[in-house]
């Protein structure tokens, strides 16, 4: 019996429900997503302040001679990241879109990059490289960007890293 | 079907981004990784990372292509208010064509969503008109949406020709055009574009899938316009495995029924026999069996067809009886949503595994609906959103700690930082190299080279100087020549001194420039200190924004719950109204499989009441008897 009047209720109940429910969750996900920015700058403020913070990039531009599999970046010695590539990643960055690999703080003054990225090069040769780089960190937030293009002459990739002010 | 949905989503996110091939165009980071999470199809994070962005001015060069970026993120994750906020906000200010095209076909798909129709392509039609390359493919087939909802096929069909035959999308709204013609008043081009969709090359599982689709479809259209044999023909090629294998495989027998081929028939239901009985084509060949035995005389198998039947529907039916119970009391949802582990706050919706529960086969088709995975994905969505909002609440008390820690090293280095700029105050620096800019530029003025003088120089110089006021106070008495050798050597010093004199001033006013630089460098520096012991009001905002941040959290997360349970209510009402449909229908199979048996007692009865006659030697064999 008790089951008989839960299947009414719940028979009763859903076409009340479904019709508010829409505009319910769109003010709860709005509601979300505000709370969520604003810890997400408050937290960033705390651990990254804006006078220490460097954010490495990663890019690939276009991506006919590389597949990225994995990146290991140093920063002055010290591993910061390590990332495995999925395929829907690797897609994105196809299509042109940045991937935020790391963020750190650095005082002011020069300091050394290193990133050993290996993936799969024209005909599915696996390529292994490391990358160096410098950058001179000064006074606000600073960006650096490892850019993989595509050498046409060599038909190879080409690693560099490069400030992203 | 999933997988054609979850491709499709992916294609369209794909062409709102539009890049394909083309050299790197993000000139601002920000506006790159929002694009990243973007295309991943993690609306959520995207749309955190888009709006930190915009608050934060992170995107000068982009801020307008992110606008558009945001509007259609919006509008895929169901926020469709927000959406129409940001395009006409967009659109209200001066922006590139290309920008505005774009905005406008996301305003229109917008409209599409809401099923303003009229809306949608009065803005395809009037705002965009003809667009760009990388923008067709998303324009003709929204246009193609519209113009079938709206009725008009043909125009429809020209919409289609528009654009890439070989992607699924194109093949995808071919098929529901298709569907409409062959409903409606083209039924023979209809089933050409079904039979030209059944012929695509075998691909990838969304083609394989469209291609079955509109193989069942095409079969069922031939069978309705007595057309069985070619009927026969194209299901003979259909795929005993995928999403329609036993739908197909139920028609098969149907037609080859149809076609007085019961032999044929046979191992097409058998094979069917062997899948789970929760599939309404199983239920079917259930009864189909033993009419078929009785068909060709086998009384006895077709006895044993209809107890099985009528045996495996009661089960079936027990087993419904029992799992409308299990869903009424919540059991059913919560072995479906299972344990989803996470591992960070931004971690994507987990897949959706439905095989896990016993009664997947019955909840099959509805399973595929657009409406149960749009109901799905909102639960998980909301789970995902509830963890997330743990997740800060764990962390609440750590983001504390850090504000604490930085209130104390501000009031251990303000006092610090305040003496050492106070100090630095009454040093003067700048008026200092005013005054030695000035003497340079009178010893420049003057010519005069001792400004410019060694060390060594300007000792000699001083011994010269004062040797000369001795011999003045000897008078008389000074030899004469003395003065003579003074004046000798002072010549000479001076003659030295100028003679490298211009390297020497630009050596001086480089030390001068070296000098004004570093005081720019001490000045930026002071400036800086000063700035970090006077901010106070950015850790008393921190102060005020935490306990507020935390109370919203609390509110957030009941409110969440409550969604929760209502998106839960709304899935278990529907699934048991599928399984109400469900029952009927099994009620029905039961009610023939009964007859069936009672007609078939019924006619072994009178056959063995009946007279018998002696049987002539051509007579054809009499039905088994049954036992």
């Amino acid at each position: 019996m008790r089951r008989v009047v839960i299947v009414l209720l719940l028979l009763a109940f859903a076409p009340l429900q479904s019709a508010e429910l829409d505009k319910d969750l769109a003010d709860f996900k709005r509601e979300v997503l505000e709370v969520n920015k604003r810890l997400l700058l408050l937290e960033e403020e705390l651990l990254f302040p804006a006078d220490t913070q460097v954010g490495i990039y990663v890019s690939l531009d276009v991506g006919h001679f590389f597949e990225p599999d994995s990146i290991t970046l140093e920063l002055d010695g010290e591993v910061i990241a390590s990332h495995l590539y999925t395929e829907k990643e690797v897609r994105a960055l196809r299509n042109g879109a940045v991937q935020r690999l790391a963020l750190a703080n650095v005082k002011n003054g020069g300091h050394e990059l290193v990133a050993f990225v290996t993936g799969d090069g024209p005909q599915g040769t696996e390529i292994r490289r490391g990358v160096n780089g410098q950058f001179e960190k000064g006074h606000g937030r600073h960006f650096v960007q490892l850019h993989i293009e595509d050498d046409e002459s060599k038909q190879q990739p080409r690693f560099r890293f490069r400030d992203w002010r | 079907m999933r997988l054609l949905l979850v491709s499709l989503s992916l294609l369209l996110a794909a062409q709102a981004w539009a890049r394909l091939d083309q050299e790197h165009k993000v000139e601002d980071p920000a506006y790159g990784e929002v694009a990243y999470l973007y295309l991943q199809g993690d609306y959520f994070a995207a749309l955190t990372r888009a709006q930190m962005a915009l608050e934060r001015g992170e995107v000068p060069h982009h801020r307008s292509d992110l606008q558009v970026l945001l509007g259609a993120m919006y509008s895929a994750y169901g926020m469709p208010e927000d959406a129409e906020q940001v395009f006409s906000a967009l659109l209200d200010t001066q922006v590139s064509d290309g920008v505005a095209r774009r905005a406008w076909i996301h305003l229109a798909s917008l409209y599409y969503r809401q099923g303003k129709y009229r809306e949608a392509l009065k803005t395809l039609d009037d705002k965009v008109g003809r667009p760009e390359a990388e923008l067709a493919e998303i324009y003709y087939s929204l246009k193609a949406k519209v113009l079938m909802r709206l009725g008009r096929y043909e125009e429809a069909a020209e919409s289609l020709d528009a654009f890439a035959a070989d992607n699924p999308l194109n093949a995808y709204l071919r098929y529901n055009l298709a569907i409409s013609w062959i409903n409606g008043e083209h039924p023979s081009m209809g089933q050409e574009w079904l039979w030209q969709l059944a012929n695509l090359p075998p691909g990838e599982a969304e083609t394989d899938a469209i291609k079955d689709k509109a193989m069942l479809a095409l079969s069922i259209y031939m069978l309705r316009s007595d057309q069985e044999e070619r009927a026969l023909e194209v299901l003979s090629a259909a795929r005993a495995e995928g999403p329609f294998a036993d739908e197909s495989m139920m028609l098969y027998a149907r037609a080859l029924l149809i076609e007085e081929q019961p032999g044929k028939a046979l191992p097409a239901l058998q094979r069917l026999d062997q899948m789970s009985i929760q599939r309404p084509a199983v239920q079917e060949a259930q009864l189909a069996i033993p009419l078929l035995y009785d068909q060709v005389g086998s009384q006895k198998r077709a006895k044993a067809g209809f107890e099985t039947a009528i045996s495996r529907f009661a089960s079936l039916d027990d087993y419904l009886e029992d799992l409308e119970g299990r869903i009424a009391s919540g059991e059913w949802f919560a072995e479906m949503v299972g344990e989803p582990q996470w591992s960070t706050a931004m971690d994507p919706v987990p897949p959706f595994l439905p095989q896990r529960v016993s009664s997947f086969p019955t909840f099959y088709n509805w399973f595929a609906t657009a409406g149960f995975q749009q109901g799905w994905s909102q639960y998980h969505e909301l789970m995902r959103q509830q963890n997330l909002l743990s997740l800060w609440q764990q962390k609440m008390p750590a983001l504390g700690n850090m504000l604490q820690a930085q209130e104390r090293k501000q009031r251990a280095m303000r006092p610090e930082a305040q003496a050492l700029l106070e100090s630095l105050s009454h040093q003067d620096f700048q008026g200092r190299l005013t005054r030695l800019e000035r003497r340079y530029q009178e010893a420049l003025k003057d010519n005069d080279p001792l400004p410019f003088a060694t060390d060594e120089e300007r000792r000699l110089w001083q011994a010269q100087q004062e040797a000369r006021d001795l011999t003045g106070q000897w008078g008389d008495k000074a030899r004469p020549d003395m003065n003579e050798k003074l004046d000798f050597y002072r010549g000479l010093l001076l003659w030295e001194m100028q003679e490298d004199i211009v390297p020497r001033q630009w050596q001086r006013d480089r030390a001068l420039k070296d000098m004004e630089s570093l005081l720019e460098e001490n000045r930026a520096l002071r400036s800086r200190v000063l700035y970090a012991a006077n901010r106070v009001e950015r850790l008393d905002h921190f102060n005020q924004e935490l306990p507020e941040l935390q109370r919203m959290l609390a509110e957030l997360q009941q409110r969440a719950d409550s969604l929760m349970s209502r998106q839960q209510y709304v899935l278990q009402a529907e699934a048991v109204q599928h399984l109400a449909r469900n029952r009927q229908r099994l009620r029905r199979f039961s009610a023939a499989a009964h007859e069936g048996l009672a007609d078939l007692v019924y006619r072994s009865l009178r056959t063995s009441r009946m007279p018998a006659e002696p049987a002539p030697e051509e007579q054809p064999a009499q039905p088994e008897a049954i036992q």
